[in-house]
């Protein structure tokens, strides 16, 4: 009894006071925090150049210019015919009706806030002319005005309400041009566009577009357009089965969810999926990571004691299980010391961080959010106003709602059980190789389950009570993950119970295949071992 | 008195048997060679006295009762395949192979620092196993063996592997061992070591031990009637004349001359000295007993022809 004590000293000591073990202990938290900023920077890191995309919409539905073209020219003709019909003599002006057409087709083209203006004060212009000219008077050219000039403004407004929109998108503009597809492509090779959307005219037949760009085109962005023209197209649609814009805007719907759960001593909480989602997630992931990163750690000092022929030695002082348990139980202490640094340390970290966001605003007691009053047959839920997006300090307190004392002391029962589980089965396979080039051919039994758990992992946290989950969180190979992907969810006892004696009892039953097969695989060397050498030697 | 004996012992394997009804006896305070060809079996016996292997029949007494797991600590085992932790220092892995045969911290520190001392060897306390040269780490591993002063000490082939300075000071070592009460046995392929050190043998050929005994009476055992005779000067006349004895080999020796007869059993020592005083100028006489390596290759060569 007392030479295990000194083998997991040894094992425990060497280990942890390894340059390796103190660097990953202090980098650990600090690489989990950068982890979860590095999409933050990243996003910061891509957007800092500006983007333009050129849209090229022969449709209309999306660039209303060219109908707006046609309209103004059409205006034009039609307002020197009124004219000639008040005077005669205005047909002479030709010149001066094409100016006023060639600047009424270049603010259409120019497409900016001022066009309406724009529209305006050059039709204000021609009868100004006319005006001095003395071909007609001010009060005609007032009628006139009002007639053919104020008429825009009522348009373009109507245009511009039912016409699609592709929204800005970061540091994404889109900008709309007239050209043919050939100069499109010119001027992305002149990097004049990052990309040129083509919106075909018959877009509402073929649902086609096309998009040119001279790199290859970011999926985000691309989602971006296609669900932005979808949106217009189907506006389209609806507008013309006969759905007014105040009908399509009234029946569009998006349902707010607040779920309740009721807890086993009667209170209702507000129960919030997406953090214990994300409480399973990490602690699931954590210990598959702790199972394999340690496990691996057993296996390559068995293989170090083995390759470099000490465990002879030791062999005549301490029996084989006796080394094999020591090795996994200091090992298994050195993950526990490691988990143990890096929760106290991220927990100082978010305490800190949490204060310093808190200060500034008063905290706030947070009531259960919704109350159940049964008034008669009338069920009503009063809502809480709640801010749409939820600030840190909602964040902390939605942490800090979930049972952490028994999270954690789970997450070590299931982190020591899992280990020792996989660490007798990586203790086998470690005895029974040479060195650990030849690991791979033992490691599918170790790495299957794990990867199995890993899988079914996302598959549970969208359903934790599903018999998948169960099962899943039953079969110790797996429950160690599973279990605790679903008990921030909120587990029935008796299934951790279950859980928890099966895994167990599959622990005792693997340490005592692996104490077989170490026995016989430490000293076994030269030839490899086969699967059917270490079922003999289970059996021996 | 018998610091060990092992009854009737046999040890099969998956695919082979390692040991077939062995039985040897190791007295008190005597050093014993295991000897045998590669794949004999010694190893496998030496496991099983250090109890890493269980016998599938027969037993080993160690100081007069069936061994118990608590005899580890009473003895001491150089493996034939040695190491050490090579990111270990060599003082924290001396003290902690040395505290695992039971030793307390208190009394491993003071006999390490008594054998680093002895072997000025205090130097290395801090280093790495893997900045010393293999010689420096057999020190160590040497040390490890005997720190607890076991009453036995078995090294596995103990020459293999140790440059000629460190086998030297192995063999003064195990004589000083011994002197101090201590009961060795070690296998080995080295005969001349055999002579040198051991009072006892057995040999183990494939998995059965086909000789044992004390040294001497073994050489006793196989003698050949060979007798060497150095002489100075001419021969007068023809010795090979007598059918009874056979000159096998004639070599000059410094300044005289060396020759080597076979006899016949009929012949007594004084026959020969008789017969050759007539020929030669006698300066030397002496039997010739065969040595342990001539022994172990016939007996071996012959065990496997049976």
């Amino acid at each position: 009894m007392n030479k295990i004590v000194k083998i997991i000293q040894r094992e425990y000591l060497t280990r942890v006071r390894k340059k390796s073990f103190i660097i990953m202990t202090i980098l650990g938290p600090i690489l989990f925090a950068g982890l979860m900023l590095a999409p933050v920077f990243i996003s910061k890191i891509e957007d800092t150049s500006e983007r333009q995309i050129a849209v090229i919409d022969s449709s209309s539905i999306f660039d209303y210019s060219k109908i707006l073209k046609e309209v103004t020219l059409l205006n034009t003709y039609q307002l020197r015919s009124d004219l000639v019909k008040i005077n005669s003599s205005v047909l002479n002006e030709s010149d001066l009706f094409k100016d006023m057409a060639m600047q009424l087709d270049a603010i259409v083209v120019q497409r900016d806030e001022n066009m309406v203006e724009n529209i305006k004060i050059t039709i204000k212009n021609t009868l100004a002319k006319l005006q001095l000219k003395d071909l007609i008077s001010f009060k005609i050219a007032d009628s006139i005005y009002n007639r053919h000039a104020l008429y825009y403004e009522v348009l373009i407004r109507e245009f511009e309400s039912i016409r699609g929109k592709i929204p800005n998108d970061g540091n994404t503009r889109f900008v709309y041009i007239d050209m043919s597809i050939a100069d499109a492509k010119k001027a992305i090779e002149n990097n004049m566009y990052y990309a040129v959307v083509f919106i075909p005219q018959n877009i509402l037949a073929s649902n086609q577009i096309q998009i040119l760009s001279k790199k290859s085109f970011p999926l985000g962005l691309r989602t971006h357009i296609t669900g932005s023209i979808e949106r217009a197209v189907e506006n389209h649609k609806m507008i013309e089965a006969g759905i007014n814009i105040q009908d399509m805007s009234r029946i569009k719907t998006k349902i707010h969810a607040q779920t309740i759960q009721i807890t086993e001593s009667g209170e209702t909480k507000e129960s919030r999926s997406e953090f214990a989602m994300m409480v399973g997630y990490i602690s699931g992931f954590l210990i598959y990571f702790a199972i394999f990163v340690f496990g691996s750690m057993v296996m390559r000092g068995i293989i170090e004691e083995k390759s470099s022929r000490i465990v002879e030695v030791i062999l005549s002082s301490v029996k084989p299980i006796e080394i094999m348990f020591g090795k996994i139980i200091g090992v298994g202490l050195v993950g526990i010391t490691q988990f143990a640094l890096w929760i106290v340390i991220t927990f100082s970290i978010v305490q800190f961080s949490g204060a310093i966001l808190r200060t500034p605003t008063k905290i706030q007691e947070i009531q259960p959010a919704v109350e159940l009053s049964n008034s008669g047959s009338m069920q009503t839920v009063e809502l809480q106003q709640q801010e749409s997006e939820p600030s840190m300090a909602v964040v902390f307190d939605a942490i800090s709602s979930i049972n952490f004392p028994l999270v954690l002391s789970l997450f070590l029962f299931y982190f020591i059980g899992g280990f020792l589980l996989y660490g007798a089965m990586f203790a086998a396979v470690g005895s029974a190789v040479d060195s650990e080039a030849d690991t791979q051919q033992f490691m599918m039994p170790i790495t299957i389950p794990l990867i199995v758990a890993i899988i079914v992992m996302v598959n549970v946290m969208n359903n934790p009570d599903s018999n998948l989950a169960y099962w899943f969180s039953i079969i110790p190979f797996t429950s160690p993950v599973i279990m605790m992907v679903r008990l921030p969810f909120g587990v029935p006892v008796m299934d951790v119970v279950f859980s928890m004696l099966m895994l167990i009892g599959a622990f005792l039953a693997m340490a005592w295949i692996a104490a077989k097969i170490y026995r016989t695989g430490i000293l076994f060397y030269g030839s490899k071992a086969s699967w059917k050498d270490l079922w003999k030697w289970m059996k021996h | 008195m018998h610091t060990l004996i092992a009854e009737n012992v046999s040890k099969s394997f998956i695919n082979h048997k390692a040991l077939d009804d062995v039985s040897i006896s190791v007295p008190d305070g005597a050093i014993f060679g295991l000897l045998g060809p590669n794949g004999a079996g010694k190893t496998t016996l030496i496991r099983i006295i250090n109890q890493i292997y269980a016998p599938d029949n027969g037993r080993i007494i160690f100081n007069g009762n069936p061994i118990r797991p608590d005899d580890v600590e009473k003895i001491g085992y150089l493996p034939e395949e040695r190491g050490l932790y090579k990111k270990m220092k060599v003082g924290e892995q001396a003290l902690y192979l040395a505290q695992l045969k039971g030793l307390s911290r208190y009394e491993a520190l003071k006999r390490l620092k008594y054998w680093f001392e002895k072997f000025e060897i205090q130097a290395w306390w801090d280093k790495k196993v893997e900045e010393l040269s293999k010689g420096m780490a057999q020190k160590v591993q040497f040390i490890v063996t005997v720190i607890h002063q076991p009453k036995l000490i078995i090294f596995d082939e103990p020459f293999s592997g140790f440059d000629p300075i460190n086998a030297n000071l192995l063999k003064d070592e195990m004589i000083d061992l011994k002197r101090q009460g201590s009961t060795i046995i070690f296998s080995t392929h080295n005969m001349s070591s055999v002579e040198e050190l051991c009072d006892h043998v057995a040999l183990i050929n494939r998995s059965k031990k086909i000789l044992d005994g004390r040294v001497e009476e073994i050489r006793e055992q196989y003698k050949t009637n060979t007798f060497q005779i150095d002489f100075a000067g001419a021969i007068n006349g023809d010795f090979n004349q007598n059918p009874e004895i056979q000159v096998v080999k004639t070599e000059p020796f410094g300044k005289l001359t060396r020759i080597t007869v076979n006899l016949t059993e009929a012949l007594s020592p004084n026959d020969v000295l008789k017969y050759f005083i007539q020929y030669v100028d006698i300066h030397g006489f002496s039997e010739v007993l065969p040595s342990m390596n001539d022994i172990f290759i016939r007996v071996v060569k012959q065990f496997n022809q049976n």
